[in-house]
């Protein structure tokens, strides 16, 4: 008996620390924390930002995002400047990029800074975006969940490299 | 022909008496008849060993199996479960913003910050490729 409890205690052990391990989880673990920006964006959301028409935003806001809005799910923004803290997300976040297969898209050192885009999916839709930022101290973790067109993405990165042109 | 009853009534004297009598010839293969005999029994005997071997071990062999088969289905049922109740039990975030608009000028920021951080990869590329141009040719 003693022994049936010990296995039930560790596989419930085991599964509590890979329960962190997808957007979801990272945000709720770290969100809260005082040292800790974060931004969820739901689906919900998406759905009403897609139905406001013709969306006045001011000087600056010409972006038309509205092909990917529609069809995103939940975005999840953790910005932090603990570095220990830093270092604990970034483990989580590794081990999401793992256990989900991501495909490194792209990596970027400069100046000590390091960036690395992820997504998971096929060729022509991506399920799953993520971009890490990480310098000494600071770590940014995005996060895009939903059904998105490949040629809807890189438009909208490129439109938003046009307008910091 | 003596039948095996009369043989079995017969007694030690008389048995030695039968066995004293030089008369009776004994046939010349009977010593290689015995000898194969014996082998053959022992090869039995020595064959039904194995066979009494290969099934124990057989048997153990289903028996660990099915020592580990229920404890393997028990593993797999509880870890199911509970990861399926571990993701029903993640609870959905709040909202960061009320306002649509404002969620939309996040959104913006966001794939700013992305295409920025993009930019800087193409243009460390871009000054690169001289360099690796310059190597192509040279190599050619």
């Amino acid at each position: 008996m003693k022994r049936i409890a010990a296995f039930v205690a560790a596989m419930f052990l085991l599964t509590a620390s890979t329960w962190a391990q997808d957007g979801k989880g990272i945000y709720n673990k770290y969100s809260d924390n005082e040292n800790v920006s974060a931004v969820y964006i739901s689906s919900s959301m998406f759905k009403l930002m897609g139905k406001v028409p013709n969306m006045e935003l001011g000087e600056g806001s010409s972006m038309d995002l509205g092909s990917i809005i529609k069809n995103l799910n939940s975005m999840y923004l953790l910005d932090c400047d603990d570095p220990d803290l830093c270092n604990e997300i970034k483990s989580d976040v590794s081990k999401f990029i793992k256990k989900y297969d991501f495909e490194m898209l792209m990596e970027i050192k400069d100046k000590g800074e390091v960036v690395r885009i992820y997504t998971t999916g096929n060729e022509k839709t991506v399920t799953q975006f993520i971009m890490t930022a990480s310098e000494y101290g600071a770590f940014t973790f995005i996060c895009l969940d939903g059904t998105m067109s490949r040629a809807d993405l890189e438009k909208a990165i490129a439109k938003a490299t046009q307008q910091m042109d | 022909m003596k039948r095996l009853e009369d043989i079995e009534n017969l007694s030690i004297l008389d048995l030695e008496q039968i066995a004293s009598d030089e008369s009776v010839k004994v046939p010349a293969t009977l010593r290689h008849d015995i000898a194969v005999t014996a082998r053959a029994l022992e090869m039995a005997s020595k064959e039904d060993e194995e066979v009494k071997e290969k099934t124990a071990s057989h048997n153990r062999y289903r028996n660990i199996l099915r020592m580990i088969s229920y404890p393997a289905a028990a593993v797999a049922i509880i870890t199911i479960g509970m990861r399926l109740s571990f993701q029903d039990s993640i609870p959905t975030p709040k909202d960061t913003f009320d306002d649509p608009k404002m969620a939309y000028v996040q959104m913006e920021q966001v794939f700013g910050f992305i295409s920025e951080k993009m930019n800087t990869g193409m243009d460390i590329a871009d000054a690169a490729e001289p360099v690796i141009d310059k190597t192509i040719n040279a190599l050619r």
